[in-house]
């Protein structure tokens, strides 16, 4: 049987940093995304996303991650993605997900851009 | 509650409620085959997108009503490929006419949906897609190994 998708969430200034560990799909989704929306969008925090243990994402995932850096633009927030493993990156270049929002390779440049 | 029959090594097949709860079934019994047959992190993750998009698509839009049908795939292994037989009494849908979506928009503009269709044909071989005369549609994809 499949893990269960995981979600933790801390805050650094005006920063949120979220980790995921496990699979994207629509059953990781349905699990997360309420308290991933809930711990960054209604106070508008900055977010950095880190993916260096998601193992694989579906349309669902995206979706989620559409929904939400849509939710924190309207609250003058960014969403930054950081380190997608291969199965994740590549579905990204797939969708041309990098002209949606930033994606970059690990979490000093993720805060960077968050705060720019 | 799933039903998965093994046909012989290479083939299985699975039965599944239209529900969050059926589409894990479903995963569970796809991912003991995939573990079974050793085809490779790739053919898996192609494997599991496909089953993923198709099955999560059914569920979402394929029903008019509110009742829980069943959903039935079966899994083949070929040569040098994996064939997914989706089987469903949902309205008809053909995702060959799907049209692709505008992938090239910012974020302001972009579609929070639509993607999924888009990434099954990105990731397999062929697909196939029948209306059979007991109003069943019945999709095929084949999708690539190595």
């Amino acid at each position: 049987m499949n893990k269960p998708l995981e979600i933790e969430v801390t805050y650094t200034a005006n920063i949120a940093r979220v980790k995921l560990r496990g699979r994207l799909d629509t059953p990781g989704v349905d699990r997360v995304e309420a308290k991933f929306t809930a711990a960054v969008v209604p106070e508008g925090r900055n977010t950095v996303v880190d993916l260096s243990e998601v193992s694989f994402i579906a349309s669902m995932g995206l979706r989620m991650f559409i929904g939400l850096a849509k939710a924190l633009k309207r609250n003058n927030a960014k969403l930054v993605l950081f380190a997608p493993q291969s199965q994740v990156n590549e579905i990204f270049n797939t969708v041309v997900m990098r002209e949606i929002m930033p994606i970059v390779v690990d979490e000093a440049e993720a805060v960077r851009f968050a705060a720019t | 509650m799933s039903i998965t029959q093994a046909k012989s090594s290479n083939d299985s097949r699975v039965c599944f409620p239209s529900s969050l709860a059926g589409l894990k079934q479903g995963l569970d019994a796809l991912k003991a085959w995939l573990t079974a047959a050793n085809l490779g992190q790739t053919a898996e993750d192609r494997a599991f997108l496909v089953f993923e998009e198709i099955v999560t698509n059914i569920i979402r839009y394929g029903f008019d009503d509110a009742k829980e049908h069943t959903i039935d795939v079966s899994f083949a292994r070929g040569d040098g490929e994996l064939t997914l037989i989706f089987d469903d009494d949902g309205r008809p849908f053909d995702p060959r006419n799907v049209p692709a979506p505008d992938l090239h928009r910012p974020l302001a503009a972009a579609p929070i949906g639509g993607r999924g269709i888009f990434l099954v044909r990105k990731n397999s071989k062929r697909l196939d897609y029948e209306r059979t005369a007991k109003a069943r549609n019945r999709l095929t994809v084949v999708v690539a190994v190595a």
